[in-house]
C-alpha cells in the first residue's frame, strides 16, 4: 500500500508509550503506527492494557512515558477535545453520550461555535446513519435507547464529527450481526477514503474480517505487531491467551419442575419494542436461550422478567423459596407496586439479574467488595451509591469470590473504576453468579459481552453449572453463538412474540436465522407471523 | 379592599419580584449544572451595599454594575476554594452568606456611623412610557415599573435561550446530569460548573444591588432579609427553570406585597403574620412541589 504525503500527515504513531495508574503498570513500552486508509486490529485479553492504549492516543489520559507523533511531529493532546481537533476521536468503550440529552445534542455539546444549529446537526446525524444503514432514533434522551442503540448512536455521533483517526473501543460487543455487517461495511469505504481505523475487539472472526493490521497486547506488553491478512482466529488466539483450555463436558442435567414462567404478557416500553403475548417457561436445571434481531422483544421480556417493567396484563411467575406472582393490568404500574413484585421481591425469592448494560448494576464510585453487595433497583438508569445492598452488605470472603471469577486484580478495597471493561463484566458476574447460594433463576443479556475467550468460556460453563445445581437459566443474547454455546433449548423472539422453540439439536443456524427474520420455519408452511411480513 | 389596591399589590409585587428573578435565574444556570451557591445571601447584600455606595459616588448605574462585580468576585472565591481547592461547598456557601451579612453590616458602620444620617442615593429614573402608563389597571402593573423589572424579564427571556440554543446550555445540562460522561465526551466539565457560578454571583449581586439602587435608595443592615434563601427556594420550587423561577418569585413577592400594604386595611390581625405570610406559604409551596418532583422523578425511574 502507498501512502500519498497528504497521508503520512496523519499517520499517528506511539513510541514506547508506558502508562501507570499508581502500582499498576497498564502500559509497557508500546509501539504502535496506525495508518491512514487502513484498519488496525488492537486485541488481547481482559485488563492487557487495550482501551488505556486507546484513550492514551485519543488524549483522554496522559501518557507516564512515551512520545506520540502525529504526522512526524510530536502529538501531545491535552485532552479530548484538543485530540478530536486535531482529528484523532474515539468511541470509548463505556461511551460517552450524555443520558440526558438526545444524540444530536450529544453531537453538539462539544464545539467551537457559541451557538447550536439542531436542524443542521440532525440532518447531518441522519445522513450518517443512513450511510451506516442503522437506525437509532436522534432525539429521545440517549439514557432512554436501548444499550445497543447507544453504542450505534455513539458511533453515528464519532463518524459524524469527522476524524481521520476514528478509535473504536469494542464497537460491536453489544452488536447484533446485521449491526456489526452495516458497521463494517461502512469503515471500509471510510478507510477506502484514507481514514485510518483502530479496532478494539474480543471477536477474532471480525479481525479476519475487516483488519488489515493486528497488534496483540498482554499484560500491557505488546506481544506481537504485523500484518493481520491470512491470521485464522486460532492463531490470534494463541498469541492472545496460550492455548485455551478444553471445554469441560456437560454434566448430565436433570430438567426439573417450571420455575420461572411468562404467561400471555402483553407489554410496551416507552418506545418501539413490545410484547405481544409470550408465552415461555423455563425448568430448573435448563439453560434457555433467547434470540433475536435487535428490538424484537427480548429486552423487554428481560425487563418484565426481572420486575422492572410491569406487564399490561398476562403473569410472570417465580417459584422460589416462595412463590412471586406479577400480574398485569391496565393500571399496571399501581397494580405492580401495590403487588409488591417488584424487581427486590424477585431477588429476594432467588432471582439473579445480569443486565445488558454493565453500567446498569456496576458502580464505579464503589469499591468491589461494595460492588459485590449492591444489586440495581433499575434499568436504564446508571447503577449508584443509591443502589441498596442486598441482605446486608457484609460479603464472606470477597476475594475468594473475586478470584473465582478471575476478577483483575481481586482486590477487595479497589475502586470498580478501576478495572478493564471486561473486568468489571466479571465482578458483575461474581456477584450474580458467585453467591454460595445457587439462584432460583438466572436472567443474563449477554453475560458475556467484553469478556476475552477464556473468560467468556468460564462464565458460560458458571451458568450451566448453575442449572446442573437445579437454577432455570435464561440467557439472551443479539449474538447466537453466545446463545449457542450455552442453551439447551434456543427460543426465538420476532415482532414481541415468540416464533421458534427449538432444542439444541434442531437449532441449527439456518432455521435461527430463518426464525429470527421472522420467516416461517420451511418444515411448516404456516406463516409464523400474520400481521408482520418479512422484511 | 379596592380595585386601587389590588393594584397597587401587584404592581408592588412585580417590583418586589425582581431582584429575586435575577439572581434566581444565576442559581438556576449554578444548579442545572449540577452545583449549588448558598452564598446568594452573602452576595446579595454585600450588592446592595456596594449598589449604594457606588451609587452615591457616580449614580445608579454604576451602583448597579458595583453591585454585578462584588457578587462576581465572591463567586471567583467561592469556585476557587470550593472546586479548585475541594472544600466543602455548602460550608463555604454558608461561610459567604455569614461573613457577608457581617462585613455588609460592619463596613456600613463605617461608612455612615450611627447617629448620623442615613446616606440616600438616587435609584433607577422610571423610563417615562407615555399613555400607556395611563391605562386603567394594566397601566400602573405593566407600564409604571422601574426599568429594572423589565431588565428582569429580559433576562428571563435570554436564560431561556441560552440554555436552548447555546453550546454552553448544552454543556450546562451536560455537566449537571452526568459529569463523567460529559468529561469523556470532551466538555470541560470544571470550566462549564465555574462560569455557572460566576453568573449566578454576578446575578446575586446585580439583585442586591436592584433592592437598593432600584427600589429603596439606602442602605440598612440585614435589608435583604433572607431573600437569599427565597431565591433559593423559588430555584428549587421553578426546578432551575426560567418560567417556574418567574412564577416563583412572583408567588413570594405577591404575597409580600400584600402584606405591606393590606397590613393598612381592616383586617384586623397582627402584623407579625403579615410579615411571616409570604415565607409560610414559599415553604408550603416548596413541600409540595418538590413531592411532586420526587414522584416524576421515580416515574422517569422506570425504564424505557
Ligand atoms: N482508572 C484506573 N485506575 C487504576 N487502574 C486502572 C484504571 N484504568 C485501567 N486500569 C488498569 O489498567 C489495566 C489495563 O486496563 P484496560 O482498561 O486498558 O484493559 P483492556 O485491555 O481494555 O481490557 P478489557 O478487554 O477488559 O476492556 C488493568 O489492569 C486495569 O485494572
Ligand atoms: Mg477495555
Amino acid at each position: 500500500m502507498t501512502i500519498s504525503p497528504q497521508e503520512a500527515g496523519r499517520v499517528v504513531e506511539a513510541r514506547s508509550v508506558s502508562k501507570s495508574y499508581g502500582p499498576v503498570r497498564a502500559l509497557h513500552e508500546v509501539s504502535i503506527t496506525v495508518r491512514p486508509g487502513a484498519v488496525h486490529a488492537l486485541v488481547g485479553e481482559n485488563g492487557a492494557g487495550k482501551s488505556t492504549l486507546a484513550k492514551v492516543l485519543a488524549g483522554i489520559e496522559p501518557p507516564s512515558s512515551g512520545a506520540i507523533s502525529l504526522g512526524g511531529v510530536p502529538y501531545v493532546p491535552r485532552d479530548r477535545a484538543e485530540a478530536k481537533r486535531r482529528g484523532v476521536n474515539m468511541v470509548p468503550q463505556q461511551l460517552s453520550l450524555v443520558g440526558e440529552l438526545s444524540l444530536v445534542e450529544n453531537y453538539l455539546v462539544v464545539g467551537s461555535r457559541p451557538f447550536v444549529n439542531r436542524r443542521s446537526a440532525r440532518s447531518l446525524l441522519a445522513a450518517t446513519l443512513d450511510r451506516a444503514r442503522v437506525e437509532v432514533d436522534l432525539d429521545a434522551p440517549t439514557a432512554s435507547l436501548t444499550h445497543s442503540h447507544r453504542q450505534l448512536g455513539e458511533i453515528v455521533v464519532a463518524l459524524a464529527e469527522g476524524a481521520h483517526t476514528l478509535i473504536l473501543d469494542e464497537p460491536t460487543a453489544s452488536l447484533g450481526p446485521l449491526e456489526v455487517g452495516g458497521l463494517f461495511e461502512h469503515l471500509r469505504s471510510l478507510c477506502e477514503l484514507g481514514t485510518a481505523i483502530v479496532l478494539i475487539t474480543h471477536r477474532l472472526d471480525e479481525v479476519r474480517q475487516v483488519a488489515d493490521d493486528l497488534t496483540v497486547l498482554s499484560h500491557g506488553l505488546e506481544v506481537h505487531h504485523g500484518s493481520a491478512t491470512g491470521l485464522r482466529p486460532t492463531e490470534i488466539a494463541r498469541l492472545m491467551v496460550g492455548e485455551l483450555p478444553e471445554l469441560a463436558p456437560r454434566a448430565a442435567r436433570t430438567r426439573g419442575a417450571v420455575t420461572l414462567r411468562a404467561e400471555a404478557v402483553v407489554a410496551q416500553s416507552t418506545r418501539d419494542a413490545r410484547l405481544d403475548g409470550v408465552d415461555l417457561a423455563v425448568h430448573a436445571g435448563e439453560v434457555v436461550g433467547l434470540a433475536g434481531v435487535a428490538g424484537s422483544g427480548q429486552n423487554l421480556l428481560l425487563d418484565v422478567l426481572a420486575g422492572f417493567v410491569p406487564p399490561r396484563s398476562g403473569t410472570v411467575t417465580l417459584e422460589g423459596s416462595r412463590t412471586v406472582t406479577i400480574t398485569g393490568s391496565r393500571a399496571s404500574t399501581a397494580a405492580a407496586e401495590r403487588g409488591g413484585a417488584t424487581a427486590s421481591t424477585l431477588r429476594a425469592a432467588g432471582l439473579a439479574w445480569i443486565p445488558e448494560d454493565r453500567r446498569d448494576a456496576v458502580v464505579p464510585t464503589m469499591s468491589l467488595r461494595e460492588n459485590l453487595a449492591v444489586y440495581s433497583s433499575s434499568r436504564g438508569r446508571r447503577a449508584d451509591a443509591r443502589s441498596r445492598p442486598q441482605g446486608s452488605d457484609d460479603v464472606s470472603a470477597p476475594a475468594d469470590r473475586l478470584a473465582a471469577f478471575d476478577v483483575r486484580p481481586p482486590r477487595p478495597e479497589l475502586l470498580a473504576a478501576g478495572l478493564s471493561g471486561g473486568n468489571q463484566q466479571k465482578l458483575l458476574a461474581a456477584r450474580e453468579l458467585g453467591a454460595a447460594k445457587t439462584p432460583n433463576a438466572v436472567l443474563a443479556y449477554g453475560p458475556t459481552q467484553g469478556l476475552d475467550l477464556r473468560a467468556a468460556q468460564a462464565i458460560r460453563e458458571r451458568l450451566v453449572d448453575l442449572a446442573a445445581d437445579g437454577a432455570a437459566v435464561l440467557v439472551a443474547s443479539h449474538d447466537l453463538e453466545e446463545v449457542l454455546g450455552v442453551a439447551d433449548r434456543v427460543v426465538v423472539m420476532f415482532g414481541g412474540r415468540i416464533v421458534a422453540d427449538l432444542p439444541i439439536a434442531e437449532a441449527t443456524t439456518e432455521r435461527l436465522g430463518r426464525a429470527m427474520a421472522g420467516l416461517p420455519a420451511d418444515d411448516t408452511p404456516r406463516p409464523a407471523i400474520s400481521e408482520e411480513p418479512a422484511p | 379592599m379596592s380595585v386601587e389596591l389590588w393594584v397597587a399589590i401587584i404592581a408592588g409585587a412585580l417590583a418586589l419580584a425582581a431582584p429575586l428573578v435575577l439572581a434566581g435565574i444565576g442559581e438556576g444556570f449554578v444548579e442545572r449544572a449540577g452545583r449549588i451557591n448558598l452564598g446568594i445571601e452573602g452576595m446579595m447584600i454585600m450588592g446592595a451595599l456596594t449598589g449604594v455606595w457606588a451609587g452615591s459616588l457616580a449614580g445608579p448605574l454604576a451602583g448597579l454594575v458595583a453591585g454585578l462585580l462584588v457578587g462576581l468576585v465572591l463567586a471567583v472565591v467561592m469556585n476557587l476554594l470550593v472546586y479548585r481547592l475541594h472544600a466543602n461547598e455548602i460550608v463555604i456557601g454558608l461561610g459567604i452568606t455569614m461573613l457577608g451579612l457581617g462585613l455588609s453590616t460592619y463596613l456600613y458602620q463605617l461608612w455612615v456611623p450611627s447617629g448620623q444620617t442615613n446616606v440616600a442615593v438616587a435609584t433607577v429614573p422610571r423610563v417615562d412610557l407615555g399613555p400607556l402608563s395611563e391605562l386603567p389597571v394594566v397601566g400602573p402593573i405593566l407600564f409604571g415599573q422601574s426599568p429594572l423589572v423589565y431588565l428582569a424579564v429580559v433576562l428571563l427571556v435570554v436564560a431561556w435561550a441560552v440554555m436552548r440554543f447555546t453550546r454552553f446550555g448544552l454543556a450546562v445540562r451536560a455537566v449537571g446530569t452526568d459529569p463523567a460522561s460529559a468529561a469523556l465526551r470532551g466538555v470541560r466539565v470544571e470550566r462549564t460548573g465555574a462560569s455557572a457560578l460566576l453568573i449566578g454571583g454576578a446575578l446575586a449581586g446585580l439583585g442586591g444591588a436592584v433592592i437598593t439602587v432600584g427600589t429603596i435608595g439606602s442602605f440598612t443592615p440585614d435589608i435583604t432579609a433572607g431573600r437569599g434563601y427565597i431565591v433559593l427556594a423559588v430555584v428549587i420550587m421553578g426546578r432551575s427553570r426560567p418560567i417556574g423561577i418567574a412564577l416563583g418569585a412572583l408567588l413570594f413577592a405577591f404575597l409580600q406585597s400584600f402584606a405591606l400594604l393590606s397590613q393598612s386595611t381592616s383586617l384586623q390581625l397582627p402584623s407579625e403574620l403579615y410579615q411571616s405570610l409570604p415565607y409560610l406559604v414559599t415553604l408550603v409551596v416548596l413541600v409540595i412541589t418538590s413531592r411532586s418532583q420526587m414522584r416524576r422523578l421515580f416515574k422517569t425511574v422506570r425504564p424505557a
